[in-house]
Order: C-alpha cells, then structure tokens, then sequence
C-alpha cells in the first residue's frame, strides 16, 4: 500500500497518512510503497523503511512473547499441584510430596511435555531466516 | 352507465325530455353514491379517502405506506408513537464516497469493498460521538501474527495506542492473543475477525467483540480494548480499515449518538 509519512507538527511524532488528504496542511511528506504503515520508522532524524534484518528481529520478539502467555495459559490450571507439593516439602513432610507426586503425576506429565513443546518452539522462533519462515510458526501445543 | 355532467337540457319542445333527464339524474346520483362506503352518502365516509397518489397512511410502518406526522409535526419513530419494530434506522450508501460525510444519530453508513487491502469509512466525526460499527469479511485465511487496524483520521499515530486482546477457540486454546501501550493505530485482532465494535470518541475508546476461522474448520472467540491515549490531535474523520491481505466484505457504521 502507498502511505505519506510525515514527522507531525504539533505532535512532533512519525504519522503514516493512508488518504494524501490526511496529511495536516503544509506538512512535507515521505512518499513510500510498503506492505503496512508499521514498517515505515523515524530513524537518526529520517523517515525510512524497516530492513528485512529489523522486521525479522521485531516479529521474532512478538512471537516470543505471545508464546510466552500462550505456555502460561496452559501451565497455569496444574500450578494449583505444584503449590501442593511445594507446601508438603515445606513442611518436610517428604512421605506426602512423594504421594502428591504419585497423585498428580499425569498432571506433571503435561506439565514438562509443555515445557519441552516450549523449548523447542523458542529455538524454532530464533532460527527462523524469513519473515515467512517465522510466519509459518503456529503456536498450538497438542501434546497429549 | 356513464357520468353525465349537468344532464338537464330542456327545452320545452322535446317529446319525454323530463323522464330522459330524471333518468340521467338517477344515473348520476348512483354513480355519486358508490363514491361512499357501502354506496351509502348517510355513510359520511368517502371510499379511498385514506390514500395520496395511491398511498395509504398508517402508524404502523411497512412497505408504501406513509407514517403520519404528530400532534407536533414531527415524524415521530419512537416506540410510543408508531406502534412498529420495524428497522428504524436510515442506510446512507458510502461505498464509492469520496468526501467525508456526517452521519446523523440514527443513520446507519453501508460501505461494501471487494479485494482491497484498505477501507476508507469516509464518515466525518467530532468529540462525544458513539458509533456501532460491524466489520464482514468474505474469506477465512490464516493471518497469524498480522493484524488489522482501524486508523483514525487516515493516518498512523506513532505509539498513541493502547490495546488487549484475549481469545478462546475450538481447539481448547485460551490465552492473550496480544496487549501493548505503544501502537500506531487501533489494532483490531489478527486473522480474519469478523466483528462488532462500539467506538466513541471523547475518551477515544473502543470495545469489541469477534469471530475468526483461522483459514480451516476452527472457531474462535476474541475479545478486545482500545484506547488512543493521546488526545493532542483532534479526530475528525472517523478512520480507515487496513488489512495485511487483500479481503471483501461490508461495514455497517451506526451513529448512536
């Protein structure tokens, strides 16, 4: 798509219009050809496009964090089985952690195939070459 | 049996010329009687008198008939007056607009696009305006990790937005789908949303709610907050839609207030 980008006179902030009429009158515009405005940055004083190297690094971060929230709603119904244990080993009761743990053990189970799934999609992440390489990466654990 | 006007002609000369012009007169008298309710002038009630051009009025809206004015002289919609649940409010067409247009409350703006990457709305706003807005999309792709956006004012705003999304979908899944403090546009979920918005435009904020496919037989769930937390430059047209691929569809805007 093609966005005028724009330092704002008032707001002193980078402005990517979409429409060359909203661009604030008498303002000095970038004319540029880009797959979304977010690609367009406000660097050393210029108005540019991202490199492919910048997007990558970028996405790379989005996708790291949304795996992080995503592996946390999956551990976070069984932490309620680690604070159990957690508490017996306080206690020293150690006969009651080993029970807990026998209790609970499909749950820990999951818990630590979440964990390698996690490990594993996190090494994916950083050794992605292409935007469309990252793009490809479906965060969507299904172990059993 | 045809209408005669003024049927009397006499002479004096013409042989039965009273009995021909009684007859006329009875003819004319029955023709002016079926202009009554039941052929009957005692009736006081004119046949079709209820229509204008062929156009009966009512209180109750449906199709060519015309809705009386009240007491007042106002065309009175609400519920008390005109007894109807029919859809009250206007459709403006925006599809091929070119200038911004100012709805009115109780105005709904249509706008249809066909493979595009960007929807202006073409709506002019000001502050203390509240819109419901609903976003159709035709296709259902798998558009991870790319979002859609609604720009207010047709352009970017670096780092002026605020936004959360969370979903639920039928794999079981549950999680942030996203959340920050520093974006350059309204963003509005990534895959394919299909949803319903309320946006006003004093606190500049958005709520929303919406349904994604994520390109196969998967249903998803997404809930979503917005919030343009500068309020330096003033909102005068109400934004463009953008999208990371090319997609068809309509938008319903209606001004609420």
């Amino acid at each position: 798509m093609k966005v005028w980008a724009y330092i704002h006179p008032q707001l002193n902030i980078l402005c990517c219009a979409l429409l060359p009429e909203a661009v604030p009158e008498g303002v000095q515009t970038v004319e540029l050809e880009v797959a979304s405005p977010d690609d367009v940055i406000y660097d050393n004083g210029q108005i540019r496009v991202k490199t492919e190297a910048e997007k990558l690094a970028e996405e790379k971060q989005k996708k790291l964090e949304e795996l992080k929230q995503y592996v946390a709603s999956l551990l976070s119904p069984t932490d309620y089985v680690i604070t159990k244990i957690a508490e017996a080993q306080i206690r020293n009761d150690t006969a009651e952690a080993e029970a807990l743990k026998q209790k609970y053990s499909a749950q820990l189970q999951q818990r630590e195939a979440i964990r390698i799934w996690n490990e594993q999609m996190k090494q994916a992440i950083r050794n992605a070459q292409s935007l469309e390489e990252l793009m490809g990466i479906v965060i969507e654990f299904k172990g059993e | 049996m045809p209408y005669t006007k003024r049927p009397f002609n006499f002479t004096g000369t013409l042989p039965n010329q009273i009995l021909n012009d009684l007859e006329l007169a009875d003819d004319n008298f029955d023709i002016l009687a079926q202009a009554f309710v039941n052929n009957d002038p005692a009736s006081e009630v004119v046949k079709n008198a209820d229509t204008v051009d062929g156009f009966h009025a009512s209180q109750t809206p449906a199709p060519n008939v015309i809705v009386p004015l009240d007491a007042s002289g106002i065309l009175d919609l609400s519920a008390t007056y005109v007894k109807s649940s029919v859809y009250t409010f206007r459709r403006v067409d925006l599809t091929n607009a070119t200038s911004d247009y100012m709805l009115q409350v109780g105005e709904e703006a249509y706008i249809r696009f066909s493979n595009v990457t960007s929807v202006p709305l073409r709506i002019q706003t000001d502050v203390d305006m509240l819109y419901e807005i609903i976003l159709q999309q035709r296709i259902n792709i798998n558009a991870n990790t790319v979002y859609v956006y609604l720009n207010p004012n047709n352009t970017t705003y670096a780092s002026s937005f605020s936004i959360l999304f969370y979903y639920w979908n039928s794999n079981g899944g549950i999680s942030w789908a996203h959340y920050t403090n520093t974006d350059n546009a309204f963003k509005i979920y990534n895959q394919t949303p299909h949803l319903y918005m309320i946006l006003e435009t004093t606190r500049r904020t958005l709520k929303a709610f919406l349904n994604y496919e994520a390109g196969d037989n998967v249903i998803g769930f997404g809930i979503l907050a917005g919030k343009w937390h500068s309020n330096l430059a003033s909102w005068t047209s109400l934004g463009t839609f953008t999208f990371p691929y090319t997609t068809s569809g309509y938008i319903l805007v209606r001004r609420l207030v």
